[in-house]
This record gives structure tokens, sequence and C-alpha cells, in this order.
């Protein structure tokens, strides 16, 4: 077990060196040159190789990689050129509220797709079964902004039970994380059907019917602890999905989140707080699919054989 | 499952021996599901209403009428206007060229480079196969739309970059899928003996192994359409996409939303739209799996 950790672990350096590389390089290979996005195009000649100078911008690409390396492991993601704060500092404002949302949706989206894709499962080809799954392929077929926005008018504008806005409360996390769950759990409880469909098939499962073993036993303790397995590793490609559905829902909810601040700073130009931006949400995945694995690793046994 | 349809399968697994050809079968099975026949329905009616927007439209997409501005739905505005007194039901309709173009242009490159990685790493294996299994992997992590806003951020906004954007995306599914079929097919006695007889690689890849890695290629086509018609509009919407005056279901909304209390039609119907077409690819996708291979029938 400890061997598969480390190696896991291990094996993650190259992966958050690739995506530095990748992030380093937006600035290189937009269009026009970088100088013109920090300053405007009407300044002398003079002040804009002072200014290439004091980016460092005039040196050699890697040595610019490595200088851009070097200043994130000290946790500097440069300043902001709107703003003309630290990126750190707007992102250590920002993260929590994405985080926040994030958490909430994926615990709503598990807690309703689990009872609904084993109902389904169990009640295959009935009215049950149909319901749920026709209701899981209108939330699969359904953009996430739109269901915010509709969610929006009913519960916010119409019953007023919400707020419209904003970020603090539970009332202000509701509606987006119901959002964002809604639509994560229709895709979560087709997987957790198709897996517990898989899973009743099986020889233990006859086995544990044949010993006289009760109906809810049989489903609950036999049936759904090796019908969730799938879905943990589900979990690792699901945080990722996640956090890109709460960037969306940033803007429909105006939450002050990392999505929101990515989404000014790509329309106004402001390329740090994007790049930085980057970094941290896909750190953010790449450590949730490491936690994904790793569960799974000790929920099943037969994976240290690998 | 019970025994009426378990005999109606083996009856279906007898037919494909004795009279019909595995296409046909296929394809008479496929228009027996009601619900693989609504999506192909709603596929082509989406098309068309594409191909024949100008005919359809009974209003210019783009003229401003100012005295009809945030009507609600009525029978000259089915749909309703927006803040300009545009038609939004033209708009919408519109807005299918736009989604369609997207989803089959991106899914197009997608496709190709697909194909063409997830050939090479299967057939030849290797270094070459570890590389583009670790591109796939990465690929394969991220999700959809945060890629795609990366990508947007660096190329710009606009209709071909969105493609760009998905296609960075969902060439790994294809390649992924391409990848396990040239794997399993490639030590088939078949392609021995193409080998033996002195071909190509090219030439085997091409016509030997390919035709039979085609089915499950179709199949993920079919059900990457609809998300790539999602994320244009979750681009569109978050103003990152299609650059007005050309409406695009997702830019139609954007600018809902700045109205969604007064006038909720302008968001509610490009969306019940994509619902509809996205629906109608999802469950023609997921027949068409399962009447080409009735193994993975869940």
């Amino acid at each position: 077990m400890l061997r598969y950790v480390i190696k896991r672990i291990f094996f993650l350096f190259p992966i958050l060196l690739g995506m530095t590389v990748v992030v380093f390089l937006m600035l290189h290979l937009a269009p026009g040159d970088p100088i013109d996005l920090i300053v405007g195009p009407n300044v002398t000649p003079e002040i804009r190789e002072n200014i290439r100078h004091q980016y460092g911008l005039d040196r050699p690409l890697p040595i610019q990689y490595l200088h851009f390396l070097g200043n994130l492991l000290k946790g500097d993601l440069g300043t902001s050129i709107i703003q003309h704060r630290p990126v750190a500092e707007i992102i250590i404002q920002r993260f929590p509220v994405t985080l926040e949302l994030s958490v909430a949706g994926l615990l709503i989206s598990f807690l309703v797709a689990i009872p609904i894709g084993v109902k389904a499962a169990i009640k295959r080809n009935t009215l049950t079964d149909y319901i749920c799954m026709v209701t899981s392929l209108v939330g699969i077929s359904m953009p996430t902004f739109w269901l915010g926005l509709m969610l929006l008018y009913i519960f916010a504008y119409k019953l007023r039970l919400f707020p419209v806005s904003g970020y603090g409360t539970w009332k202000h996390l509701f509606l987006p994380a119901l959002t964002l769950g809604f639509t994560d759990a229709a895709l979560t409880a087709r997987m957790v059907r198709s897996s517990m469909l898989e899973v009743i098939r099986q020889d233990y499962i006859r086995t544990a019917r044949s010993k006289g073993l009760s109906e809810k036993l049989v489903i609950n303790r036999h049936a759904l602890k090796n019908a969730l397995i799938p879905i943990i590793t589900l979990l690792g490609l699901r945080i990722g999905w996640i956090m890109g559905g709460s960037v969306v829902l940033e803007i429909v909810f105006t939450r002050p989140g990392l999505g929101r601040m990515m989404i000014e700073a790509i329309l106004a130009r402001d390329y740090p707080v994007v790049q930085g931006g980057m970094v941290v949400l896909t750190t953010a995945i790449i450590l949730g699919n490491l936690f994904a694995d790793l569960l799974y690793a000790i929920v099943d046994p037969r994976i240290k054989l690998r | 499952m019970n025994n009426h349809t378990m005999m109606n399968e083996l009856a279906e697994i007898d037919e494909i021996e004795h009279s019909k050809s595995a296409f046909a079968e296929c394809c008479s099975r496929l228009f027996r599901n009601k619900a693989a026949l609504f999506g192909l329905i709603v596929m082509v009616a989406v098309i068309l209403i594409a191909i024949f927007a100008p005919l359809l439209a009974p209003y210019d997409y783009a003229k401003q009428n100012l005295p009809e501005m945030l009507q609600g739905p009525s029978f000259e505005h089915p749909f309703g206007t927006d803040e300009f007194g545009r038609d939004i039901f033209s708009r919408v309709i519109y807005g299918s060229r736009v989604s369609l173009q997207v989803g089959f242009l991106a899914i197009g490159i997608s496709l190709l480079v697909g194909l063409l990685l997830g050939s090479i790493a299967g057939y030849y294996g290797g270094i070459l196969d570890q590389c583009i299994c670790a591109l796939m992997d990465i690929a394969w992590a991220f999700p959809m739309t945060l890629i795609a806003i990366a990508i947007i951020a660096i190329l710009g906004p606009g209709l071909f970059n969105v493609c760009l954007a998905i296609a960075a995306c969902s060439w790994a599914a294809f390649a992924r899928i391409v990848r396990g079929q040239f794997l399993s097919l490639r030590n088939q006695e078949f392609v021995e003996a193409a080998r033996v007889l002195g071909f190509s690689d090219l030439r085997i890849i091409l016509r030997h192994i390919f035709p039979n890695a085609l089915a499950p290629v179709v199949v993920l086509t079919t059900l990457e359409v609809p998300k790539a018609i999602i994320v244009e509009a979750t681009l569109s919407f978050l103003g990152l996409g299609v650059q007005p005056p050309m409406p695009s279901w997702g830019s139609i909304m954007s600018s809902g939303r700045s109205f969604l209390f007064d006038a909720p039609w302008i968001t509610i119907f490009p969306g019940v739209m994509i619902i509809l077409v996205v629906m109608g690819f999802n469950l023609f996708g997921d027949a068409l799996r399962d009447s080409m291979d009735p193994r993975l029938r869940d």
C-alpha cells in the first residue's frame, strides 16, 4: 500500500511540471507582443523596452520559465495588471468561495445520485426506473448555467426564498449548490445504476440471497459496497467537472469566486490573473484525482496487485 | 431479464446468423426502438432547421425594432423579443447554425486527431504509445470547460477558436477508443495474414484494421457532438464564444441574463432548444450503441 502511495505521489511531479509549462506559455502563445497587454500601444519605444526589461521579457524563454517556476514555488504568482495587487492575494481571497460551492455541489450530487441509482437498478424496467432515467437524461442534456438561471428566476425572483446574488450565508450557497449537484447527479445516478446492475448479477449476490438474507440486507451490505467502487474512480473525474461547473455558476449567481475572477481577467486580458487561476484550479483537480485514486486503493484491495 | 425478452434476443441472434446482414439487423433493431426514433427525428429536424433558417425565420435575426422590445411570447413573436426588439424565434432558428457548425467541426477535428494518434498508439505500442497515453490522461483529467476557457484566453473568442478549444479536450476520448480497438485487433489472424502477405503498415491500418474498429467510433461521435454543443453554449454564455451580431443559443442566453426577471423568455427558449437537441443526439447515440452490440446493454 505504502509503495503504491509513494509511486502515485511521485507521478504527480511530471504532471504538475507539465501544467506549469503550459500555463507559462499561455502568455507567449497569445497573438501579439505581451508588452501590449501590460501597457497600452501608445507608449514610447523607450518606456516599452524599460518595462520589457522590468518584467524580464527580454530574456530567453527557458530562463523566463525558470524564473516563473521559482516564483511559483515561493508562492508568488505575479501582479495583476488591472488591479495592481499580487495575484496570490486575490486568489487566497477567492478560492474559498469556489471550494465551498464545489464541495457542497459534490455532496448534494452523491446524496441524490446514490439512492436514486440504486432504486432504479433494483426496480429495473419499472415505472420508477423509467422516471429516474428520463429525469437523468434531461439532467445530462441541460447546460448547467441554464438550470441555474431557471432556479434563480423561480426561487429567488418569483418565490423570493433565496437571495438573487452574493455570498456568505447558506442561503446564498443553496441554489448554486443545488444546480451543480443536480446536473452532476444526473450522470452519477446513471453510473450507480449500471454499476449496481452489474453487481446484482454476480454469484455472491445469489449466494447471499440463497442464504436467506433479507433483500434489504443483500442490497445494502453486499451489493452496494461493491457497486460503489467504480463510483469512487468516477469521483476523481467528477472533481474536475464540478470545478468547471462552479466556474460557470459563479457568473450566474454573481459569486466572487475564482471562476468569476478568471472570466473577468480573460475579458480584460489580465494574463497574470488568468495564469494564477489556472495554476490553482488545475492543482486542486490534480490533488483531487490523487485523493480519489488513493481512496480507491483503500476501498478495493485488489488494486495493490497492479 | 425476464424469459420473454430473453427469447426475443435469442430469436434476434438467430436472425443475424440466418437471414439478415449484421448491418440490416442493427438498423431494424434501431428502428424498433422508440427513443432512438425520437432522437433521429430531432437530429434530422435541427439539421433541416439550420439549413433552411432563412426560409423558416419570420424576421431578420439582426433587425432591431425598438418599439417592440422585451415583449413576451405572442402570435407575432412566438418566443418574444429581446432588448433591441429582435425576434427571439428567428434568432433561435439561426442559432442552430452555430451550434451544429461548432458541434460537427469540433468533433470532426477531434475525430481526425483521435484516429491518427489512437491508431499509432495502438498499432505500434512502445514508447510512442506511452507518450500518447500520457497526453490522453492529461486531456482526460481536466474538465472540458476549463481547458476550453484557457484556450480561448490564448486564442481569443470566435467560432473557429471555440472549435479548436473543444477539440483540444475531446480528441482524447476518440484516441482512447481507437487505441483499444487497435490493441485487440492488431494480433488477430487476419492482420497477421496481411502482414505475411507483405502489405505496408499504412495499408494494414487503413484497409484491414480500421473498418473493424469503426463501430464504436461512430457511437462515440454521436455522443460527443451534444457535449460540444453544450460547451459552445457555455462559452458563448460567458462571452468567450461566437461574437455578436451572429446569434448562438449561448449568446442569446448571455444577453437574456441581464433581463432574466423582466423577460425570462429570452433565456428559456434557447435553453429548451439545447435540451431537445442534446437529448436527441444522446438518445440516438445510446440506442446505436445498444443495437450495434447487444452485450453492452446495461
